[in-house]
């Protein structure tokens, strides 16, 4: 049985991080940690740190941005397989397509209700709903 | 503009209704402000005014906190960046639709008193609501978003 789930949340906004978390704990799936990056290049050095079983990332960050961050980790062989989920404002159709076929997991557009990420990770997982 | 009350319902559980032009009068309270500019097809600026202790509650909903939690405070200019950034995102694809692609910059967070608040809501492009009677300032603009070290050079 798993003790848990890893997650990893890459956004420069410390609210958004705080609404993932809120939004996390209220889902009731069991999370070993939640680790926080501020940009992609520290995403990247937690990812190979310690691999997540899941990834929220925001696009544009200081630094690095998210699709950097998103390329390197698909051309990193241990942690291609890791899934990610986009959270963004994004609303161009392209963008979000393009961003699809980079293979993310998901594209989860700000606002977002508690329920959907729940649900989204829950898909994302394999996680029962109990 | 109905883009803002309907973010700010969704994202923080706060109500905002219009507010008639002319109508905004501050009460008192230094504002918080978050600007931003954008590019795409058009290029431009929003802004987004608060009073303080409203920005703090924008947190505090946004956190699952106390308004009067330390945490609210310490978040509240990154809460109203964070909200003008998904209010702006909303309005442009609002205006222009999915396809066009606009690239919004990082929000500034800067404060101001409640008298430049009450200049700033009679400019033509600042739309002014209510939260349970608080008036609050959104502007959005094909230009320059409001910037206060212009009024002070002024």
């Amino acid at each position: 049985m798993s003790a848990g789930y890893e997650i990893l949340m890459v956004d420069d906004s410390r609210t958004v991080k705080g609404v993932i978390a809120k939004c996390l704990t209220l889902s009731g799936i069991a999370i070993a940690s939640l680790r926080e990056a501020g940009n992609g290049k520290e995403g990247l050095e937690l990812a190979r740190a310690r691999k997540p079983d899941l990834i929220f990332a925001d696009l544009n960050m200081p630094v690095m941005g998210g699709l950097e961050m998103i390329a390197a980790l698909k051309e990193d062989a241990s942690l291609r397989d890791v899934p990610i989920v986009v959270i963004s404002t994004e609303g161009s159709e392209e963008r979000i397509g393009g961003l699809k076929e980079r293979g993310i997991a998901a594209f989860l557009r700000k606002p977002f209700r508690p329920e959907t990420v729940k649900a989204l990770v829950a898909q994302i997982l394999g996680v029962q709903n109990g | 503009m109905s883009t803002v009350p309907a973010i700010l319902e969704q994202q923080a559980f706060l109500f905002a209704d219009p507010m008639a032009q002319g109508g905004f009068k501050a009460k008192g309270e230094e504002y918080l402000a978050a600007s931003l500019v954008f590019e795409g097809p058009s290029r431009g600026g929003a802004l987004a005014a608060f009073p303080e202790s409203l920005a703090r509650e924008l947190a505090a909903n946004l956190l699952g906190a106390d308004p009067g939690d330390e945490k609210a405070a310490e978040h509240a200019g990154d809460a109203l960046g964070e909200f003008l950034n998904v209010a702006c995102g909303h309005l442009l694809t609002t205006l222009f639709g999915t396809g066009p692609a606009f690239n919004l910059g990082s929000p500034r967070i800067f404060g101001f008193p409640s008298a430049v608040a009450d200049l700033l809501a009679r400019k033509s492009d600042v739309l002014a609501f209510e939260i349970d009677g608080v008036p609050i300032l959104f502007q959005a603009c094909f230009c320059a978003p409001f910037d206060p070290e212009e009024v002070a050079n002024a």
